[in-house]
Protein backbone atom coordinates (compact mmCIF):
# COMPACT_ATOMS: atom_id res chain seq x y z
CA UNK A 1 0.00 0.00 0.00
CA UNK A 2 1.32 3.44 -0.83
CA UNK A 3 1.88 5.89 1.98
CA UNK A 4 -0.26 8.47 0.14
CA UNK A 5 -3.19 6.04 0.14
CA UNK A 6 -2.63 5.38 3.84
CA UNK A 7 -2.73 9.15 4.45
CA UNK A 8 -6.02 9.34 2.51
CA UNK A 9 -7.45 6.53 4.67
CA UNK A 10 -6.41 8.36 7.86
CA UNK A 11 -8.08 11.59 6.66
CA UNK A 12 -11.26 9.80 5.52
CA UNK A 13 -11.51 7.73 8.72
CA UNK A 14 -11.02 10.81 10.87
CA UNK A 15 -13.75 12.69 8.99
CA UNK A 16 -16.09 9.69 9.17
CA UNK A 17 -15.72 9.52 12.96
CA UNK A 18 -15.72 13.27 13.56
CA UNK A 19 -19.33 13.36 14.87
CA UNK A 20 -18.18 11.23 17.83
CA UNK A 21 -16.77 13.44 20.61
CA UNK A 22 -13.03 12.86 20.87
CA UNK A 23 -13.20 9.32 19.54
CA UNK A 24 -10.82 9.22 16.61
CA UNK A 25 -9.00 6.61 14.51
CA UNK A 26 -5.87 8.73 13.86
CA UNK A 27 -3.92 7.49 16.89
CA UNK A 28 -4.66 3.86 15.98
CA UNK A 29 -3.74 4.27 12.31
CA UNK A 30 -0.55 6.24 13.00
CA UNK A 31 0.58 3.58 15.50
CA UNK A 32 -0.09 0.89 12.84
CA UNK A 33 1.79 2.97 10.24
CA UNK A 34 4.80 3.52 12.50
CA UNK A 35 4.92 -0.17 13.47
CA UNK A 36 4.86 -1.30 9.83
CA UNK A 37 6.64 1.50 7.95
CA UNK A 38 8.95 2.85 10.64
CA UNK A 39 10.14 6.43 10.09
CA UNK A 40 8.26 6.57 6.75
CA UNK A 41 5.11 6.95 8.89
CA UNK A 42 6.04 10.63 9.18
CA UNK A 43 4.91 11.02 5.53
CA UNK A 44 1.21 10.08 6.02
CA UNK A 45 1.35 11.98 9.31
CA UNK A 46 2.51 15.15 7.54
CA UNK A 47 -0.07 14.74 4.75
CA UNK A 48 -2.83 14.29 7.35
CA UNK A 49 -1.78 17.43 9.26
CA UNK A 50 -1.60 19.46 6.05
CA UNK A 51 -5.03 18.18 4.97
CA UNK A 52 -6.48 19.21 8.35
CA UNK A 53 -5.12 22.71 7.75
CA UNK A 54 -6.67 22.81 4.27
CA UNK A 55 -10.01 21.50 5.57
CA UNK A 56 -10.35 23.55 8.75
CA UNK A 57 -7.97 26.45 8.22
CA UNK A 58 -4.49 27.16 9.49
CA UNK A 59 -5.64 28.36 12.88
CA UNK A 60 -4.84 27.48 16.48
CA UNK A 61 -5.49 23.77 16.11
CA UNK A 62 -3.30 23.39 13.03
CA UNK A 63 -0.22 24.51 14.94
CA UNK A 64 -1.06 22.04 17.71
CA UNK A 65 -1.38 19.24 15.14
CA UNK A 66 2.01 20.17 13.67
CA UNK A 67 3.73 18.80 16.77
CA UNK A 68 1.17 16.59 18.49
CA UNK A 69 0.88 13.89 15.79
CA UNK A 70 4.59 13.64 14.89
CA UNK A 71 5.25 13.18 18.64
CA UNK A 72 3.05 10.06 18.53
CA UNK A 73 4.96 8.65 15.54
CA UNK A 74 8.27 9.43 17.26
CA UNK A 75 7.05 7.76 20.47
CA UNK A 76 6.12 4.58 18.60
CA UNK A 77 9.49 4.54 16.81
CA UNK A 78 11.28 4.85 20.16
CA UNK A 79 9.19 2.16 21.86
CA UNK A 80 8.78 -0.42 19.11
CA UNK A 81 12.05 -2.17 19.89
CA UNK A 82 10.93 -2.62 23.50
CA UNK A 83 7.20 -3.33 23.12
CA UNK A 84 6.12 -6.51 21.38
CA UNK A 85 2.73 -6.98 23.05
CA UNK A 86 -0.43 -5.56 21.50
CA UNK A 87 -1.82 -5.16 25.02
CA UNK A 88 0.98 -2.72 25.82
CA UNK A 89 0.42 -0.86 22.54
CA UNK A 90 -3.23 -0.56 23.56
CA UNK A 91 -2.08 1.06 26.82
CA UNK A 92 0.22 3.39 24.86
CA UNK A 93 -2.71 4.38 22.65
CA UNK A 94 -4.96 4.98 25.68
CA UNK A 95 -2.33 7.05 27.49
CA UNK A 96 -1.70 9.10 24.37
CA UNK A 97 -5.43 9.97 24.43
CA UNK A 98 -5.14 10.95 28.10
CA UNK A 99 -2.11 13.15 27.42
CA UNK A 100 -3.50 14.68 24.22
CA UNK A 101 -4.99 17.57 26.22
CA UNK A 102 -1.77 18.40 28.09
CA UNK A 103 0.13 18.24 24.78
CA UNK A 104 -2.35 20.68 23.22
CA UNK A 105 -1.90 22.96 26.24
CA UNK A 106 1.79 23.41 25.40
CA UNK A 107 0.76 26.05 22.90
CA UNK A 108 -1.31 27.86 25.55
CA UNK A 109 1.71 27.62 27.83
CA UNK A 110 3.91 29.37 25.26
CA UNK A 111 1.29 31.98 24.28
CA UNK A 112 -0.44 32.72 27.60
CA UNK A 113 1.59 31.20 30.44
CA UNK A 114 1.20 28.51 33.12
CA UNK A 115 -2.06 29.68 34.62
CA UNK A 116 -3.94 29.63 31.30
CA UNK A 117 -2.38 26.32 30.23
CA UNK A 118 -3.39 24.73 33.54
CA UNK A 119 -6.98 25.99 33.19
CA UNK A 120 -7.12 24.67 29.61
CA UNK A 121 -5.90 21.29 30.78
CA UNK A 122 -8.42 21.12 33.65
CA UNK A 123 -11.29 22.15 31.33
CA UNK A 124 -10.33 19.43 28.86
CA UNK A 125 -9.92 16.52 31.31
CA UNK A 126 -13.41 15.02 30.70
CA UNK A 127 -12.62 15.03 26.97
CA UNK A 128 -9.16 13.54 27.60
CA UNK A 129 -10.80 10.70 29.54
CA UNK A 130 -13.20 10.03 26.65
CA UNK A 131 -10.22 10.19 24.26
CA UNK A 132 -8.34 7.72 26.47
CA UNK A 133 -11.27 5.27 26.61
CA UNK A 134 -11.95 5.57 22.86
CA UNK A 135 -8.31 4.95 21.98
CA UNK A 136 -8.18 1.96 24.33
CA UNK A 137 -11.26 0.31 22.81
CA UNK A 138 -10.22 0.98 19.20
CA UNK A 139 -6.68 -0.29 19.78
CA UNK A 140 -7.85 -3.35 21.75
CA UNK A 141 -10.18 -4.37 18.93
CA UNK A 142 -8.39 -3.18 15.78
CA UNK A 143 -4.67 -2.71 16.38
CA UNK A 144 -3.62 -6.32 15.85
CA UNK A 145 -5.78 -7.08 12.75
CA UNK A 146 -5.00 -3.71 11.14
CA UNK A 147 -1.25 -4.00 11.76
CA UNK A 148 -1.25 -7.55 10.37
CA UNK A 149 -3.23 -6.42 7.31
CA UNK A 150 -0.98 -3.42 6.74
CA UNK A 151 2.08 -5.65 7.09
CA UNK A 152 0.72 -7.92 4.35
CA UNK A 153 -0.08 -5.00 2.07
CA UNK A 154 3.25 -3.30 2.68
CA UNK A 155 5.34 -6.45 2.31
CA UNK A 156 3.33 -8.91 0.11
CA UNK A 157 6.47 -10.95 -0.64
CA UNK A 158 6.83 -11.86 3.05
CA UNK A 159 3.21 -12.89 3.53
CA UNK A 160 3.08 -14.98 0.30
CA UNK A 161 6.07 -17.04 1.42
CA UNK A 162 4.43 -18.05 4.71
CA UNK B 1 12.18 -15.74 35.92
CA UNK B 2 11.03 -16.76 32.42
CA UNK B 3 10.67 -14.07 29.77
CA UNK B 4 6.94 -14.87 29.54
CA UNK B 5 6.27 -14.20 33.22
CA UNK B 6 8.50 -11.09 33.09
CA UNK B 7 6.43 -9.79 30.18
CA UNK B 8 3.21 -10.48 32.10
CA UNK B 9 4.59 -8.65 35.11
CA UNK B 10 5.57 -5.66 32.93
CA UNK B 11 2.11 -5.62 31.35
CA UNK B 12 0.39 -5.64 34.76
CA UNK B 13 2.64 -2.83 36.04
CA UNK B 14 2.07 -0.68 32.93
CA UNK B 15 -1.71 -1.18 33.12
CA UNK B 16 -1.63 -0.30 36.85
CA UNK B 17 0.34 2.90 36.11
CA UNK B 18 -2.17 3.80 33.36
CA UNK B 19 -5.10 3.30 35.77
CA UNK B 20 -3.36 5.49 38.38
CA UNK B 21 -2.81 8.23 35.77
CA UNK B 22 -6.49 8.11 34.77
CA UNK B 23 -7.57 8.36 38.42
CA UNK B 24 -5.09 11.22 39.00
CA UNK B 25 -6.59 13.13 36.06
CA UNK B 26 -10.07 12.55 37.50
CA UNK B 27 -8.99 13.80 40.95
CA UNK B 28 -7.38 16.91 39.38
CA UNK B 29 -10.58 17.67 37.49
CA UNK B 30 -12.78 17.29 40.59
CA UNK B 31 -10.37 19.39 42.68
CA UNK B 32 -9.59 22.24 40.29
CA UNK B 33 -12.57 22.60 37.94
CA UNK B 34 -14.35 25.97 38.15
CA UNK B 35 -17.00 25.89 40.86
CA UNK B 36 -20.38 27.39 40.06
CA UNK B 37 -22.06 29.85 42.45
CA UNK B 38 -25.80 29.68 43.11
CA UNK B 39 -28.06 32.70 43.62
CA UNK B 40 -28.80 35.99 41.94
CA UNK B 41 -25.86 38.09 40.69
CA UNK B 42 -25.56 41.53 39.15
CA UNK B 43 -23.01 41.53 36.33
CA UNK B 44 -21.74 43.87 33.63
CA UNK B 45 -20.82 42.68 30.15
CA UNK B 46 -18.98 44.86 27.65
CA UNK B 47 -18.30 43.99 24.02
CA UNK B 48 -15.65 46.02 22.21
CA UNK B 49 -16.00 45.52 18.46
CA UNK B 50 -13.06 45.83 16.09
CA UNK B 51 -14.48 49.09 14.67
CA UNK B 52 -14.31 50.59 18.16
CA UNK B 53 -18.04 50.30 18.93
CA UNK B 54 -18.63 49.41 22.57
CA UNK B 55 -21.78 47.67 23.74
CA UNK B 56 -22.42 47.48 27.49
CA UNK B 57 -25.13 45.48 29.26
CA UNK B 58 -25.74 45.50 33.00
CA UNK B 59 -28.18 42.87 34.18
CA UNK B 60 -29.22 40.49 36.93
CA UNK B 61 -28.90 36.74 36.44
CA UNK B 62 -29.18 33.52 38.38
CA UNK B 63 -27.13 31.62 35.78
CA UNK B 64 -24.11 29.77 37.14
CA UNK B 65 -21.92 30.08 34.04
CA UNK B 66 -21.27 33.01 31.71
CA UNK B 67 -22.60 31.47 28.47
CA UNK B 68 -25.95 30.83 30.13
CA UNK B 69 -25.97 34.31 31.70
CA UNK B 70 -25.45 35.97 28.31
CA UNK B 71 -28.60 34.39 26.83
CA UNK B 72 -31.10 37.10 25.96
CA UNK B 73 -28.50 39.86 26.47
CA UNK B 74 -25.45 39.33 24.23
CA UNK B 75 -25.59 36.87 21.32
CA UNK B 76 -22.67 34.45 21.19
CA UNK B 77 -22.15 31.63 18.69
CA UNK B 78 -19.40 29.10 18.23
CA UNK B 79 -18.43 25.46 17.93
CA UNK B 80 -18.06 22.78 20.57
CA UNK B 81 -14.42 21.92 21.15
CA UNK B 82 -12.29 19.96 23.57
CA UNK B 83 -12.25 23.05 25.79
CA UNK B 84 -15.96 23.74 25.63
CA UNK B 85 -17.66 26.31 23.42
CA UNK B 86 -15.14 27.88 21.02
CA UNK B 87 -16.72 31.32 20.56
CA UNK B 88 -16.48 32.66 17.01
CA UNK B 89 -19.23 35.30 16.94
CA UNK B 90 -20.08 37.85 19.63
CA UNK B 91 -22.87 40.39 19.21
CA UNK B 92 -22.94 39.65 15.46
CA UNK B 93 -19.20 40.08 14.81
CA UNK B 94 -17.35 37.03 13.50
CA UNK B 95 -13.69 36.47 14.41
CA UNK B 96 -11.95 34.35 11.76
CA UNK B 97 -9.56 32.03 13.61
CA UNK B 98 -8.08 30.87 10.28
CA UNK B 99 -6.79 34.46 9.98
CA UNK B 100 -5.49 34.32 13.55
CA UNK B 101 -8.33 36.43 15.00
CA UNK B 102 -10.08 35.26 18.18
CA UNK B 103 -12.66 36.50 20.65
CA UNK B 104 -11.21 36.82 24.15
CA UNK B 105 -12.71 38.01 27.41
CA UNK B 106 -11.41 39.55 30.60
CA UNK B 107 -12.94 38.86 34.01
CA UNK B 108 -12.72 41.91 36.28
CA UNK B 109 -9.89 43.25 34.13
CA UNK B 110 -7.77 40.09 33.96
CA UNK B 111 -7.74 37.61 31.08
CA UNK B 112 -10.33 34.86 31.60
CA UNK B 113 -8.83 31.46 32.29
CA UNK B 114 -11.91 29.40 31.41
CA UNK B 115 -14.15 28.99 28.42
CA UNK B 116 -17.31 31.03 28.24
CA UNK B 117 -19.40 27.99 29.20
CA UNK B 118 -17.19 27.04 32.17
CA UNK B 119 -16.58 30.56 33.52
CA UNK B 120 -18.45 30.79 36.85
CA UNK B 121 -20.51 33.94 37.33
CA UNK B 122 -20.06 35.89 40.58
CA UNK B 123 -21.96 38.88 41.91
CA UNK B 124 -20.42 42.17 40.78
CA UNK B 125 -18.30 40.60 38.04
CA UNK B 126 -17.40 42.54 34.91
CA UNK B 127 -16.79 40.67 31.66
CA UNK B 128 -15.12 42.44 28.73
CA UNK B 129 -15.20 40.77 25.31
CA UNK B 130 -12.72 41.89 22.65
CA UNK B 131 -10.97 40.49 19.58
CA UNK B 132 -7.29 39.77 19.33
CA UNK B 133 -5.20 38.92 16.28
CA UNK B 134 -2.00 36.92 16.58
Amino acid sequence: MSLALLAAIIIAAKEAMSPLPNIEPVTLLLICAALVYGAKAFYPCAIFVLAEGLLYGFGWYFFVYVYVWPILVLLVLLLRKHITSYVLWTVVSALYGLFFGPLCCLQALVVSGWSMAFSYWISGIPYDLIHCAGNAVLAAVLLKPLTTLLQRLAHPEQSSST
Amino acid sequence: MSSMSRQKKTTVIVIAVAVVLVLAALVCWVSFRPQALEGVKDITVTVTHTDGTVVTEEFRTDAEYLAEALEGHIDIEGEDSEYGLFVKTVDGEYADDTEGTYWMFNVNGAMGEYGVDTQPVADGDTYDFYTITY
